[in-house]
């Protein structure tokens, strides 16, 4: 499919110039200010940034459920203002939403996973096959006939990507789609990501927590509306100073290197996760 | 205020075939001016428990004690109760409804009898201790704030009341890291003054950090009741019951692992700073 | 509140669950047609008898097809007394037991009173049965198929079918946010469990902003989910046909049944 428009290009994303306010409130500040933006295919991407700046919405117009203000943006080669290919473009860019309880569209969990592949004309005989594959890459599988509102919060969020992987996107965005679960929960979506970025599948994680964003290839922290840091997890996540400057703090263990540097005691590299802080501590002694 | 519970058991669907037993036989004691973590998987009735304190659901057997009365016993002052706990739901903001802040602040001193003077007074000083300038939001339309802000108006619903016990179900669910610093800032400050506080939360990070006391629901039933360090001690254990470990006492685990003798109290940044100093003061790296 | 959760479907595997919903659906117009043009002794003990029979073909316990009955109990004391007492006089000359002013206890009346409060309860435990067998999904569908014709004046059969579905299954999500919004307003003071009247009438403001707010914000969440999911991308989409479930010989006879049910009864 992605042949006919250029789906040679090795990005993702590709975006410039994007600046968006709410038209109801014309005095509004802009809520994306002139942001540019590139994603390669098959990385895994953490947008990082605190409530309300503009992390949501710059989601919201990789599949065109925002109109495109002003710039110019091309996700999985398709240009979103081209109002013809929008539903190709929603079907190669799939999104995992925030609130588990408002996504389904059916009290069965494979009627649900079935939704988008109904909307897309897929043939019946194809669509049962897809579907127990969806529910497969998401360790859903024995989940058919339950009713979605009577599973845990992290088991809801997993049907909805289901839904999402049954038809083949080539990019998947997690909207802030472990804020509303509990740690089991938020495990298992971060589980799914890891898995989906090995599989060679873009994926792009919004996030306001910072644990999350250690995860993975790349960070971009968003403030105001604008991209203040963009690199790897070891260079933006370990800034202090940048990641004060829009309201998140440093992972505990950047935040114990700097605490025992203070005192002194010097680690070898600043560590991101428990366990590189406990090898640097371990070199220690 | 102290809180008691005797035998108290709930369940939804009583007696009938889908029963759904929340709460089997719990019994325990809150002394007045405590700091309770309340922890436990999706469904082992920590919602439940909170809500019967609050003399929001009454229990199938047991009883529930305020100050040594029984709250569900026939005559108990029902708005009395509501005035001296004070619940806060996860997405409190949610349950805005009013034209202005002041008047949606005001709405549970309605029927409080206090003069109208006093009662605007404690609205300002619940609208300022959650960081409001009284009169730049006053009149303002609760439904016109951000997310954050509407949160804090809500919770500012709740402290105009005065309650002497605070209950907060889920409080930091979808929180920035500022806003959850501002959260347990203002909860530490309540505690201080002598509210007692309840918080049912899934970030053991946030419990470590507040608690002086941990009580763990598994299946309705009470498995564990001590100080953050005693419950944590086993991770083992407290992987089990899905409430996982706070992010100091995790590293001190894995150091343990990687042969490290470590102590097994800390679940809580400052005390593993504290140890790692005590333990490479002057460290090889030292300059 | 949580009393509207028990009035569902309950999943099941008996004789009546594996049913076609448009068969049943069908054989439960049929049934509702029977049971209102009943009015006899005889007609009553094979209404009885029937609806015995759909408890044991949905393998549900006799006394559960009442349901919530119990509640409404007051419902149906009224309902007799309305009856009984205002029954229009004058009717074939019946009897009339005592009399005040415009009231009068007639013995007509009260067999008109019995007569209400028997088809309501009958009628009351088919659709409980019908509700508790067939997934909301099927129901919808049942519905889409049975209103397929209309689209020939181009109402937008599939969107109507669409809309029911998603309403139904948003049911329990709204029934325990109303019933935590309750709680968390009785926390802060409103009075819906007052004996006072003006009490009650005051506290619904503070329960249906909210719940209006919630229903709102929801239906947007869902819109959009939906919307980036492909919804609108053919409008002409027939909902979950790939998974309809065929029509069986079993579900051609239950409607057969009920027809000949509604014929004996209203043969009488």
């Amino acid at each position: 499919m992605d042949k006919m428009v250029g789906g040679e290009s090795m990005e993702a994303v590709k975006g410039s110039g994007i600046s968006f306010r709410y038209e109801w409130d014309g005095s509004a500040p802009f809520v994306l200010d002139g942001l540019s933006i590139a994603i390669e295919k098959g990385q895994f991407v953490a947008i990082l940034g605190p409530n309300g700046c503009g992390k949501s919405t710059l989601a919201k117009h990789l599949n065109a459920l925002l109109p495109l203000q002003s710039g110019s943006l091309t996700v999985a080669g398709l240009d979103v203002r081209e109002e013809k290919q929008v539903w190709e473009l929603r079907r190669l860019c799939g999104m995992v939403f925030q609130n588990p309880e408002n996504q389904f569209v059916s009290s069965v969990v494979e009627e649900d996973v079935a939704f988008g592949l109904e909307n897309y004309d897929t043939p019946p005989n194809e669509i049962p096959g897809r579907v127990s594959r969806a529910l497969e890459q998401v360790g859903m599988t024995g989940f058919e006939k339950r009713s979605p509102h009577l599973l845990s919060g992290g088991q809801k969020q997993r049907i909805a990507l289901a839904g999402v992987l049954a038809m083949e996107p080539e990019l998947i965005v997690f909207d802030e789609a472990t804020a509303m679960l509990d740690p089991v929960g938020r495990e298992e979506i971060l589980e799914c990501m890891k898995i989906l970025a090995q599989r060679g599948k873009t994926v792009i994680m919004i996030t306001h927590y910072v644990e999350e964003a250690v995860e993975a290839d790349r960070v971009i922290l968003m403030n105001r509306g604008t991209i203040l840091a963009d690199g790897k997890p070891q260079e933006v996540l370990t800034s202090r100073e940048l990641l004060e400057q829009c309201g998140l703090s440093v992972p505990m263990p950047v935040q114990l290197y700097d605490d025992l540097a203070k005192l002194g005691i010097r680690l070898g590299h600043c560590p991101l996760t428990k366990e590189e802080l406990v090898e640097e501590l371990c070199q220690l002694n | 205020m102290s809180i008691e519970l005797k035998q108290v058991s709930c369940s939804y669907n009583f007696r009938t075939k889908q029963e759904i037993l929340a709460l089997n036989g719990i019994s325990m004691k809150i002394e007045d001016g405590e700091f309770v973590g309340i922890m436990g998987h999706t469904g082992s009735g920590k919602s439940t428990l909170v809500q019967l304190i609050a003399g929001l659901i009454r229990p199938n057997s047991g009883q529930v004690f305020l100050d040594g009365k029984d709250i569900n016993e026939r005559g108990y002052d029902r708005n009395n109760l509501h005035r001296q706990v004070g619940i806060v739901f996860q997405n409190p903001e949610y349950q805005l409804f009013e034209t202005t802040v002041a008047k949606d602040v005001a709405f549970g001193l309605k029927h409080s009898g206090l003069r109208k003077e006093e009662a605007c007074e404690r609205v300002r000083q619940a609208l300022e201790q959650m960081g409001f300038s009284y009169d730049d939001i006053a009149d303002a339309s609760p439904f016109a704030l951000s997310g954050g802000e509407k949160r804090r108006v809500a919770i500012a619903g709740v402290l105009a009341a005065r309650p002497k016990t605070l209950i907060f179900d889920e409080p930091i669910a979808g929180l920035d890291p500022e806003g959850r610093r501002q959260f347990l800032e203002l909860v530490r400050k309540l505690n201080r003054e002598g509210v007692s506080i309840l918080m049912v939360s899934h970030h053991a990070d946030s419990i470590c950090a507040c608690a002086e006391r941990v009580l763990v629901l598994e299946q309705g039933s009470l498995v564990l009741d001590g100080s953050p360090k005693a419950v944590f001690a086993d991770l083992e254990r407290t992987s089990r019951l899905h409430i996982g470990a706070s992010q100091p006492r995790q590293i001190a685990e894995l150091l343990i692992q990687s042969g490290i003798p470590f102590s097994r109290d800390i679940v809580r940044y400052e005390d593993l700073l504290d140890e790692l100093k005590n333990r490479w003061k002057g460290g090889t790296r030292c300059e | 509140m949580n009393d509207i959760l028990k009035g569902r479907y309950i999943p099941g595997d008996s004789f009546l669950h594996r049913r076609n919903g448009t068969a049943k659906l069908l054989a439960f117009f049929m049934i509702l047609a029977a049971v209102l043009t009943t009015d006899s002794v005889p007609g009553y003990l094979l209404i009885a008898a029937v609806s015995a029979a759909a408890a044991a073909m949905s393998e549900m316990r006799p006394t559960k097809t009442l349901g919530q009955v119990r509640h409404l109990r007051l419902f149906f004391l009224m309902l007799f007394l309305m009856n009984a007492f205002f029954y229009e006089d004058g009717q074939a000359g019946g009897l009339v037991l005592w009399s005040w002013g415009i009231v009068h206890l007639s013995v007509p009346g009260m067999i008109q009173g019995t007569h209400v409060v028997l088809r309501i309860l009958f009628l009351m435990v088919f659709c409980n049965v019908l509700i508790r067998t067939t997934p909301p999904v099927q129901i919808t569908t049942a519905i889409e198929t049975l209103i397929a014709p209309l689209r020939l004046i181009r109402v937008p059969t599939a969107e109507v079918a669409m809309i029911l579905s998603v309403a139904l299954q948003f049911i329990p999500v709204f029934a325990q946010e109303a019933d935590l919004i309750k709680k968390a307003q009785t926390a802060r003071g409103a009075k819906f469990e007052s004996e006072r009247l003006r009490d009650r009438a005051a506290s619904v403001v503070p329960l249906l902003v909210p719940i209006f707010l919630s229903a709102f914000r929801r239906a947007d969440d869902l819109a959009t989910a939906m919307e980036a999911r492909g919804y609108g991308h053919r409008q002409t989409n027939g909902r979950g046909r790939s998974q309809r479930a065929a029509v069986q010989l079993p579900d051609v006879c239950l409607f057969l049944f009920s027809c000949l049910f509604f014929l004996v009864q209203a043969a009488r």
